[in-house]
């Protein structure tokens, strides 16, 4: 099966290339790579052309990475398309094993196993901690229920005529890869993780940056939710995910930012900090299983007390996304790259 | 990106149920001929699900030992004691009785939304 690559880039001169390179070295390389060069003022493009991809570059700015990519979706000629960040960078494996998974006529879309490329600040390895905690438990028993809540838009590949019978990736929420994969699930288009398939992006190594970031992912998740729900409640296993996903990240960030200080102020004690992080020794496994065979033990028992901290400022963007989603009623249009 | 907060509440006790269902239901799909061999996949996220239990269990002994000597120095104290359930008990009781209100829920929202469609077809 044939496959054209499309990489969305604003201003990504400084990572552009080693995406490029890592899809060129890839065991099954894609026929064709397309750079959108989504408006950017850094010579982007010209990255792309010195690698001697195809570069396109829409009359103006899309405003969002899904709209750069549906913008290069006619340019698509092959049976298999594959969206990847322009900050990414792949094992030379990767595209082999997504390919694999397209042997089943029945899938429409995969994924694969995310992990940030550096690991050096507190937001950074925090959302190594997040991913690798992830994509080794929950999302692996997702998988078995044939439905994985989100084929990550970072690295996914689509069979092409089921992504444009679905009019590509769209903007009207700001979480494009899941509002296409609940899109997929409720029509019954299968979709698959593949956890030998990895992908390195850079992932926010400041507080501005993973702030737009969580800010943009979880309004993009009640956006997603207010719009797929009455549909969703008819998969079975999703409707129970999103169920229990939507309950943790509204019930715990109120338990975490403002039942748990009232408690410790009210009974004067400092027994609910237990609470923060009484989970650790169960996070622990699903990590220790998945850092072992990677070798990455030490980085992950240093990197787990920032989980803690990314988990608390994850609650409290969430937090602000109800209140603006759901209680003012201003939804969140504005596509801010976070990385 | 990766909805909720990783690790809390019930999204901890669900992924730890279905992954403990994993070996049923693996046997079922290979009886009806239609597993494509995911044995290892199951064994692993079954030993996590039990690992993940055996860890929760072993925090709750340890804050259980700590809350029960905290007790007995406080009577010998001749203070008055507070009763409590073992947290091992009621924190189970409590996250497994909110997991089944959320799904139960999901359920008669589905069942709901289905009656309404049903009615306007009619």
């Amino acid at each position: 099966m044939e496959l054209t690559v499309i990489i969305p880039a604003y201003n990504e001169v400084e990572f552009v290339g080693d995406t490029i390179r890592s899809l060129l070295e890839q065991t099954a390389p894609p026929k064709e790579i397309i750079l959108v060069d989504d408006g950017s003022t850094d010579g982007t493009g010209d990255v792309g052309r010195r690698g001697g991809i195809t570069v396109i570059r829409p009359p103006r700015n899309t405003g969002s990475k899904a709209g750069a990519q549906t913008f290069a979706l006619p340019w698509v000629g092959t049976e298999l398309v594959m969206a990847i960040d322009a900050d990414t960078t792949l094992e030379p494996t990767a595209v082999e094993k997504l390919i694999q998974s397209f042997a089943h006529a029945d899938v429409a879309a995969a994924c694969g196993f995310v992990l940030p490329r550096r690991i050096k600040t507190v937001w950074e390895r925090g959302r190594f901690i997040e991913y690798l905690f992830a994509f080794t438990f929950y999302k692996q028993v997702q998988d078995y229920y044939r439905r994985p809540l989100i084929s990550s838009g970072c690295f996914s590949m689509y069979r092409t005529e089921v992504l444009r019978r679905h009019g590509g990736w769209s903007g009207r929420t700001l979480a494009e890869d899941m509002d296409l994969t609940w899109s997929f699930h409720q029509t019954g288009a299968g979709v698959r993780f593949v956890p030998e398939a990895v992908c390195y992006p850079i992932e926010p190594y400041n507080f501005r940056l993973m702030g737009a970031q969580l800010r943009r992912w979880s309004h993009g998740f009640l956006q997603n939710v207010a719009l797929h729900w009455k549909g969703l409640l008819h998969v079975p296993f999703l409707r129970s995910a999103v169920a229990v996903a939507l309950w943790d990240a509204i019930v715990a960030s109120l338990a975490f930012l403002i039942v748990l200080p009232l408690l410790m102020i009210a009974l004067r004690t400092p027994w609910p900090l237990l609470a923060y992080f009484i989970d650790a020794p169960a996070i622990l496994v699903p990590l220790l299983i998945g850092a072992i065979p990677r070798r990455a033990l030490g980085r992950t028992l240093l990197s787990l007390p920032s989980f803690f901290v990314l988990r608390l400022v994850n609650g409290a963007y969430f937090l602000e996304a109800v209140w603006s989603e759901w209680l003012l009623r201003r939804p969140l249009r504005v596509y801010v790259k976070g990385h | 990106m990766n909805p909720g907060l990783p690790g809390t509440g019930i999204g901890g006790l669900f992924y730890i149920l279905v992954a403990l269902l994993m070996p049923l239901c693996e046997i079922r799909r290979r009886l009806k001929g239609e597993a494509p061999g995911r044995g290892t996949l199951v064994a692993k996220q079954f030993a996590i699900a039990l690992g993940v239990v055996a860890a929760t269990t072993g925090v709750f002994w340890g804050l259980d030992a700590v809350f029960t000597l905290n007790a007995v120095a406080a009577h010998v104290a001749s203070l008055d004691t507070m009763k409590w359930v073992p947290l091992r008990v009621s924190a189970v009781l409590t996250t497994s009785g909110v997991l089944v209100t959320v799904l139960a829920s999901v359920q008669v929202a589905r069942l709901v939304v289905r009656l309404r469609r049903s009615r306007r077809a009619a």
